[in-house]
């Protein structure tokens, strides 16, 4: 259902305005670089909607555009035409400051390799989230210290990222993503530094806490392993967005 | 701040090593700056101790106390001129400010502690002993108003072994004095300085200069107008000692330094003012040099000449170099424009004017503002490269939600706590040098100085760090996605 033609536009939009649990929602994006004879279409009219308690894989081969899609439903990059709501909101005309917000408040990010600050201890690294969104600091404590011990990182708090290993820092990086309580989360490649058995736990942890908190996740990945963990694959190439 | 000093924790070395470089920098500057200051008060001290805003010199002098000769003509012009501007402005000034100003001798010389070969530099300073550029006494007592063989003497002339009660002699004049106290922070020219009375100057302008063989001597006048009791006979060499004779000799008369053979009973004042005023006839000028003991006859004579106006204020009548007053700008622009041939500077114009203290001071500042510029560019390099290594962390950082702000205030915070850290012990370096430093290094440091040193160095490392800001404001939060740190 996520996948449509534009025949289906009217009947997607009458139905997502009465259904309230639609996480993110593409419509019709397009991103375009560079203007005239040297126009690259690396999205073309994209339209995907993520609902509440749903983890979706996007897989595809490298320069397809998976970089661009997460970019954009990330609120890092805005999109040349279509439309970007997020949790609600409709973020693809929001200015770099306001786009700053939008991703604090409502979106968890976990990278390639983690990507932890390397100076900050695990426990520091969450903390951060409530220092940068001016939360009183004894509740974001709190929170991080029961955050990371669910994900088993309890014994770690004071560690820094160098003293961990790569599934104990993508961990740290999901408990990171759900500091700030996001309405998504959204994973470039989470498993790209780590062996099948370590990544798929992680990928399993991650599947399980949005389904624990009903929230949404999409994956960039292209670890067709872990594919059976998702909800649902969607497939890009050459810009275009299919379901599988 | 939340990430700055978890990052200054955790990278302690990097930290550590750049601070070094900051506590030598700020070292240097503070030990330059203390080194400058200290120089400038051994050069001029007495200049900047000085209880007056303005002086007003010799209009031909260029700004320089020691070429530079008034008379008493000139004083009276100028006390006129100030009581004008505080008629003018009567609201913001009472009327005594009217009399605050008064002539100022300078004299660089050396002299000899009776007894002794040694040559000391000094140079000596005329003021009246109950006015307000009379030094501050710490140690005997002040000259006497009418004693001409007394003198104050800078402390640093104990170094030299001499003490209250000892007798020095001008090498100059040949004149003997006797150290009746001692005044701190007074030289001039790097020389310490003697402070006498106007009675004692007239009697070493008039001696004229024994030892310094006879160039230029004027030989023997009679004087002009006078009755031809005043037999001068003196012998004046050119040099700085009667440079006030020889500008009058200047002027078309004929200058007298001589001995005046004494009758009366008239003071030395009397018939030196009545010398001068001769001078303003074209005549002769006869600086008198009457010793205490004789007295001066020629001053009866000239006065029954009509010649003589009465001179009655100690120094009016003689050439001196300087007259100092306090006042505000208004009052030096109208003492300016009122009083013909004498040029008004502040006192730090007059600072430039003693010799040497300009180029002291400006190489020694050259060497300061290079290191604050070195500062600087070592912070700038060094965040700067700090930086470009963290632009990917910064990429996430944006990342997640942190704003430029945020980052910014984060770097600025490391950045300036390294500062404050390196100055702390920059500061606490230099004051521990300069404890073990010895006396006669002139090293002086002050709390406006450190304080003026540590801003500037805050304001420069801020200045430094602007580059980094620059980069860190361009970091694109999508330069986290898709990227194996």
């Amino acid at each position: 259902m996520s996948t449509m033609t534009k025949e289906q536009d009217v009947k997607f939009w009458a139905r997502s305005d009465s259904n309230g649990d639609s996480k993110l929602l593409l419509d019709q994006v397009s991103k375009v670089y560079g203007d005239g004879d040297a126009e690259v279409k690396v999205l073309d009219r994209v339209s995907l909607e993520v609902k509440a308690g749903e983890f979706v894989a996007v897989v595809g081969p490298s320069g397809a555009g998976k970089s661009t899609f997460l970019s954009i439903a990330g609120a890092l990059l805005s999109p040349t035409r279509g439309r970007v709501l997020i949790g609600g909101q409709d973020v693809s005309k929001l200015s770099g400051s306001e786009l700053n917000d939008v991703r604090l408040a409502k979106i968890g990010f976990i990278f390639q390799s983690a990507n932890l600050i390397p100076y900050l201890t695990i426990r520091d690294q969450l903390l951060l989230i409530g220092e940068l969104a001016g939360k009183p600091k004894a509740e974001s404590k709190k929170k991080a210290d029961a955050l990371l011990e669910r994900l088993g990182l309890g014994h770690r708090l004071t560690r820094y990222p160098e003293s961990l290993s790569g599934g104990e820092r993508q961990r740290a990086a999901i408990a990171r993503a759900w500091m700030n309580d996001p309405e998504i989360i959204l994973a470039d490649e989470p498993t790209a530094s780590l062996d099948s058995e370590r990544g798929r736990d992680v990928v399993q942890m991650l599947a399980d806490e949005v389904k624990h908190r009903g929230k949404a996740a999409v994956m960039v990945t292209h670890d067709q392993r872990m594919l059976d963990l998702c909800d649902r694959v969607v497939y890009i190439e050459d810009g275009q967005l299919s379901e599988v | 701040m939340f990430l700055a000093l978890r990052e200054l924790k955790h990278s302690k070395t990097r930290y550590m090593l750049i601070s070094l470089i900051m506590v030598l920098i700020a070292w240097l500057v503070l030990f330059v700056s203390g080194l400058a200051k200290g120089l400038s008060s051994d050069n001029a001290s007495s200049i900047q101790n000085m209880n007056a805003d303005y002086l007003v010199l010799d209009q031909n002098s260029d700004h320089r106390l020691s070429r530079s000769a008034l008379t008493g003509d000139a004083l009276e012009q100028v006390r006129l001129a100030m009581g004008a501007d505080a008629a003018v402005n009567s609201s913001d000034r009472d009327a005594s400010d009217t009399a605050m100003a008064e002539p100022l001798g300078v004299q660089m010389s050396a002299v000899t502690q009776a007894g002794s070969l040694k040559k000391i530099d000094a140079t000596f300073f005329a003021v009246e002993a109950d006015g307000m550029l009379a030094p501050k006494v710490t140690e005997g007592r002040m000259i006497g108003a009418d004693a001409a063989e007394e003198v104050v003497a800078d402390s640093s002339f104990k170094a030299e072994g001499l003490k209250l009660g000892d007798i020095i002699e001008d090498q100059t004049s040949g004149r003997q004095f006797t150290i009746v106290g001692f005044s701190e922070g007074q030289s001039f020219s790097h020389s310490p300085v003697l402070h006498v009375n106007f009675a004692a100057w007239e009697t070493m302008q008039a001696s004229g200069p024994r030892a310094m063989g006879g160039s230029g001597a004027v030989g023997e006048v009679s004087a002009d107008g006078g009755t031809g009791e005043v037999s001068a006979a003196g012998e004046v060499s050119a040099n700085e000692g009667v440079s006030a004779a020889a500008d009058s000799s200047a002027d078309g008369g004929a200058t007298a330094a001589g001995e005046v053979s004494a009758t009366g009973e008239v003071s030395a004042k009397e018939g030196l003012s009545a010398a001068a005023d001769s001078s303003a006839d074209g005549g002769a000028t006869a600086a008198g040099g009457a010793s205490t003991d004789g007295a001066v006859s020629a001053a009866g004579e000239v006065s029954a000449t009509g010649e003589v106006n009465g001179a009655g204020e100690g120094g009016a009548g003689v050439v001196f170099n300087a007259i100092a007053f306090k006042g505000s700008g208004s009052t030096a622009a109208e003492v300016g424009a009122q009083v013909s041939g004498v040029d008004v500077i502040s006192k730090a114009e007059a600072l430039k004017g003693i010799p040497g203290y300009k180029e002291e001071q400006g190489s020694l500042l050259m060497m300061i503002a290079f290191l604050f510029i070195i500062a600087a560019f070592v912070l700038a390099v060094f965040f700067y490269v700090i930086t470009i290594q963290k632009i990917n962390q910064f990429g996430v950082l944006k990342a997640i939600g942190a704003k430029t702000g945020f980052l910014a205030r984060s770097l600025l915070a490391q950045v300036l706590s390294l500062s404050v850290f390196s100055l702390a012990i920059g500061i606490a370096l230099t004051y521990g040098v300069s404890a073990v430093l010895p006396d006669s290094m002139p090293f002086e440091l002050n709390f406006s100085l450190v304080g003026g040193s540590a801003l500037l160095f805050l304001v420069v490392a801020v200045a430094g760090s602007l580059l980094s800001l620059y980069r860190v404001a361009k970091v694109d939060a999508i330069e986290a996605i898709g990227r194996a740190a």
